[in-house]
């Protein structure tokens, strides 16, 4: 609370301070002119687009001082980081399971307990990037439920270089350079960074860091060469590795373990341009995702644990876009896609493969300045499972220079997990056994066979239910699918302020969770996995912006958001549910107010603002407040929901600040900031937030050739 | 400046939410029945932090290092007995057996009923119990399936709340009983100086020949 006082007055000195030395100017805004084409993979103005996009452009995300993805996105409204695996980012209440993260339109993969791990991408080389929410699955295919997250690295327009070297906090170093290069028909961008850190120990008392030292490198690059004005070729590709190094106790044993993590990827494009109405390209996406970690006992230097886990993916799709008097805009795409995963969590040593071709097609049509629809489509045909068949239909209309209302429905689905589908795991230790569904039949049958299935008083062995529907169903598990609507506003009452809104809904289906098949004789049971749990996601987002002057801008968001699970609501009103008093121990019948839904998610969650642009001595600044609600983190009372107060963290504020000021025409920039300001960390006997290191101090040079 | 519309702006977007929020539902359907012929209310017991440890096994090869022994119970005693005596259910670590089938030669059966423990009035119909099987114990093993949860996270046992245990004795009578908690002194929070194993549960012993559990 003192926190809280005390960041309000300094906004207050701050508006005072700025607002004095002010003189009022008439203003040019907006970003009327700011294009975007994740949304409907043409591009399009952000301002008549017919679903949610939230557009982040490079000097917005360089203006916040930080160094990763996770940051930038921590501060979006309705975009929450969940730490679940790694850092993954929620949209809308799902989580980063449901959330397709792509780099120039291409997915990024390796993902860990369905975590995309937003801390393997470091801002630098970005060009802009686009979130769109709301399910995208008839351009994007699987994991496009909750939205996309479109990263556009830079192309080079001119000849340019610039370096970055910044210092912060727990001896964090980054350093960044970007070199572009352009003569007549070639163009090549190259970026570079390193990112190396001591990380942090919020358990001085226990053996082991919080977070480890680790480092990272990534190399990106965007090479172009233009065969004609209508010809043009590009190659894009990415190189990123991660090392870390921690030590953990094992029955009182040290064990040192050394972690990797690498990825990679090409995309050789070629775009042609048929006629001033007829455009095509044809690209080819190969990426490969690889970790693997090994751990030694520190005493005897003797092998404890070693695992590696390799993925690739690699894409060919070709677009086609055809535009009839400016009016129609009809896309088509065709694609194909191969994936393989090779673990050392399988049995054998295979490398599973999965094949999918994919078709899409999207009609735009620009009825009149005012209004504009798009209805779209995508099929995936997929080797494992049936076919799927994603529609949405969007539409915009402008009722006034300044107020426009836009809404969408679409359908999205997530494919299931090679685990899912192929898994064959028997945990020595403890000794049970994991079949993904299509291995269930042959898995079981062969455990039969080696005696190590239970026999029950008949003599069968003893295999339950999910067994039967599994095999009855060939081994096929159905994709998670949802569907989804939006409806939102743009809305400008009085000049220089804008408010814009949002309403969604999400209702998924088909989850996917383990569930037990058949008993083994060492009383362990055979897991493998069926489509069951139902849940929904709802609320608004609202930001409201306002530009003072020239120099000096507000912005304001928040959201609410409700997220449950519609099994157990349905179980809570036929009374099936139960909580327990943790005082007294006593069990009683749930009620649905004691409900608080899904983990991880906060009802209430919202931000503040304020930038100067160079404002005093040509200094620009900005101090951001980040409001996170209180959200439920683990089921404490044996329920198996959140429904009890101790389940719940306290909800939190967050303040950073970045201050910076050009010296010598721009040519070097020096900036200093912080994030978490006042030192937050949030420790109970319950739960640790172990993402939250407290305050960090940077600063940093930025060099312009 | 046009005030009345930066006002009109801000209604629309609290009605909107106000709309949004507003349709949250609750009901509540409880049913009270009262019984004409009201039976006894059963003296409350309650045992504490009675220690059942499970076999010490190691955990990387499985196998058991030091064997721990069944703890017998008996609801007629009101404690634990001798294994040659009359006993109803035994614990170790969390399982816990049934005097029958499988599991001993007595004639004990057991059956886990979702409700409160207040809730449970009478005992299920007699085909309701279950004897241990090789396949199956009455109070089936394992988190989710029969009076506890495992937290993968945390390594925590949490009794399962809405879950009692009726047990149809080896003398033919019946209890119910609610287990309360796995460790020690039953924290609230159960952190890594929690000791397991220690249950602590609350249990009505029906002495007469009734069904009545009230």
């Amino acid at each position: 609370m003192k926190h809280t006082i005390g960041t309000l007055f300094f906004v207050f000195a701050f508006i005072q301070t700025i607002s004095a030395q002010q003189t009022q100017k008439k203003d040019t805004i907006n970003d009327l002119d700011e294009v975007v084409i994740t949304a409907t993979k043409t591009k399009r103005q952000l301002s008549n687009i017919s679903v949610p996009v939230t557009l982040l452009k490079a000097k917005d995300i360089e203006s916040l001082g930080v160094t990763n993805l996770k940051d930038v996105l921590q501060e979006v409204t309705g975009l929450d980081i969940v730490y679940d695996h790694g850092a993954g980012v929620q949209v809308q209440g799902l989580n980063s399971d449901y959330i397709l993260i792509l780099v120039d339109g291409n997915p990024l993969v390796g993902r860990v307990s369905g975590t995309f791990d937003l801390s393997r991408i470091n801002v630098g080389d970005i060009e802009q990037i686009e979130i769109v929410k709301g399910p995208s699955s008839s351009l994007y295919g699987s994991e496009a439920l909750g939205g996309v997250i479109n990263i556009i690295t830079k192309k080079a327009d001119r000849t340019s270089a610039s370096i970055i070297g910044r210092y912060a906090t727990n001896n964090t170093i980054t350093g960044n350079a970007e070199l572009d290069f352009v003569k007549d028909k070639f163009k090549l961008n190259l970026g570079i960074n390193h990112y190396q850190t001591d990380g942090y120990d919020l358990f001085p008392e226990t053996f082991g860091e919080t977070v480890s030292p680790f480092n990272n490198q990534t190399f990106l690059t965007n090479i172009g060469y233009d065969f004609t004005k209508k010809i043009k070729f590009t190659v894009g590709g990415r190189y990123f590795q991660e090392k870390q190094d921690y030590d953990y106790l094992n029955n009182d044993l040290i064990i040192n373990s050394e972690g990797n993590i690498k990825d990679f990827f090409i995309v050789p494009k070629i775009d042609i341009e048929i006629s001033d109405d007829l455009e095509t390209n044809l690209r080819w996406y190969y990426t490969k995702y690889k970790t693997d970690s090994e751990s030694i006992f520190e005493a005897s230097n003797e092998t404890y644990d070693a695992s590696f886990f390799n993925e690739t993916f690699q894409q060919l799709e070709s677009k086609t876009t055809y535009k009839i008097k400016n009016a129609h805009t009809i896309t088509l795409g065709l694609g194909y896609i191969r994936e393989t995963v090779n673990t050392s969590r399988l049995a054998e040593d295979i490398t599973f493969k999965a094949n999918n071709l994919f078709t899409y097609a999207q009609y735009l049509w620009d009825i009149n300045k005012k209004a504009n629809i798009t209805i779209g489509a995508r099929i995936d045909k997929h080797d494992a499972f049936t076919t799927q068949f994603n529609p949405k239909f969007s539409g915009f209309y402008r009722f006034s220079d300044n107020f426009s209302i836009n809404a969408s429905i679409g359908t999205g689905f997530k494919k299931p997990t090679f685990q899912q589908l192929y898994l064959n795991f028997s945990n020595a230790s403890v000794g049970y056994t994991v079949f993904g569904t299509t291995y269930v039949v042959e898995g079981v049958e062969k455990l039969i066979q080696e005696n190590q299935i239970k026999l029950g008083e008949n003599g069968e062995p003893v295999l339950y239910d999910d067994y039967y529907k599994i095999k009855d169903n060939d081994g096929k598990i159905d994709p998670e699918t949802s569907v989804g609507i939006n409806f939102g506003f743009n809305y400008s009452p009085i000049k220089n302020v804008f408010i814009k809104g949002n309403l969604f809904r999400n209702d998924l289906d088909n989850l996917i969770e383990s569930t037990a098949i058949a008993l083994k004789t060492n009383n362990q049971f055979v897991y493998s996995y069926k489509n069951v749990r139902r849940v929904y996601t709802q609320g608004i987002t609202v930001d409201v912006s306002y530009h003072l002057n020239e120099k000096l801008k507000f912005s304001a968001g928040y959201q609410y958001l409700d997220a449950k699970d519609k099994d157990v609501v349905q179980e809570i009103k036929d009374g099936k549910r139960y909580g327990r008093n943790p005082k007294t121990g006593e069990s009683f019948k749930l009620k649905l107010s004691d409900y608080g839904g899904l983990f991880n998610r906060s009802k209430h969650t919202a931000n503040f603002k304020i930038s100067a642009t160079n404002f005093w001595k040509k200094i620009s600044g900005n101090l951001r407040i980040i409001y996170k609600g209180k959200y439920g983190f683990a089921d404490l009372n044996g329920s198996g929901i959140l429904d009890s107060d101790n389940e719940y963290t306290e909800g939190y504020t967050l303040v950073n600040t970045n201050f910076s000021r050009p010296f010598f025409e721009n040519k070097l920039i020096l900036s200093i900031g912080a994030e978490n300001l006042f030192d937050y960390t949030y420790k109970t006997d319950e739960y640790t937030i172990t993402s939250l290191p407290g305050r960090i101090l940077y600063t940093s040079l930025k060099l312009n050739l | 400046m046009k005030k009345n519309n930066l006002f009109l702006s801000f209604l629309f977007i609290a009605l909107l939410s106000f709309s949004f929020v507003s349709c949250s539902d609750d009901d509540d359907n409880s049913t009270q029945t009262i019984d004409p012929t009201e039976p006894v209310e059963l003296e409350l017991k309650n045992i504490t932090n009675l220690h059942m440890p499970n076999d010490v096994i190691d955990y990387v090869t499985g196998d058991i290092i030091q064997a721990n022994p069944f703890n017998y119970f008996s609801f007629a005693e009101g404690g634990l007995v001798d294994e040659s005596e009359s006993w109803d259910i035994a614990f170790k670590g969390t399982t816990i057996i049934t005097n029958s089938g499988v599991s001993g030669n007595g004639s004990a059966m057991s059956v886990v009923v979702d409700g409160t423990f207040d809730d449970i009035k009478t005992a299920p119909e007699d085909s309701e119990f279950r004897e241990d099987t090789d396949t199956e114990l009455a109070i089936k093993k394992g988190g989710g399936n029969g009076w506890y949860n495992y937290d993968n996270q945390y390594h925590t046992i949490t009794p399962i709340p809405g879950k009692v245990i009726v047990v149809k004795t080896d003398n033919g009578k019946y209890a119910k009983m609610e287990i309360l908690s796995y460790y020690k002194d039953s924290p609230t929070t159960i952190d890594q100086t929690a000791e397991s194993a220690h249950y602590t549960f609350k249990y009505k012993y029906q002495t007469e020949d009734s069904k009545s559990l009230k």
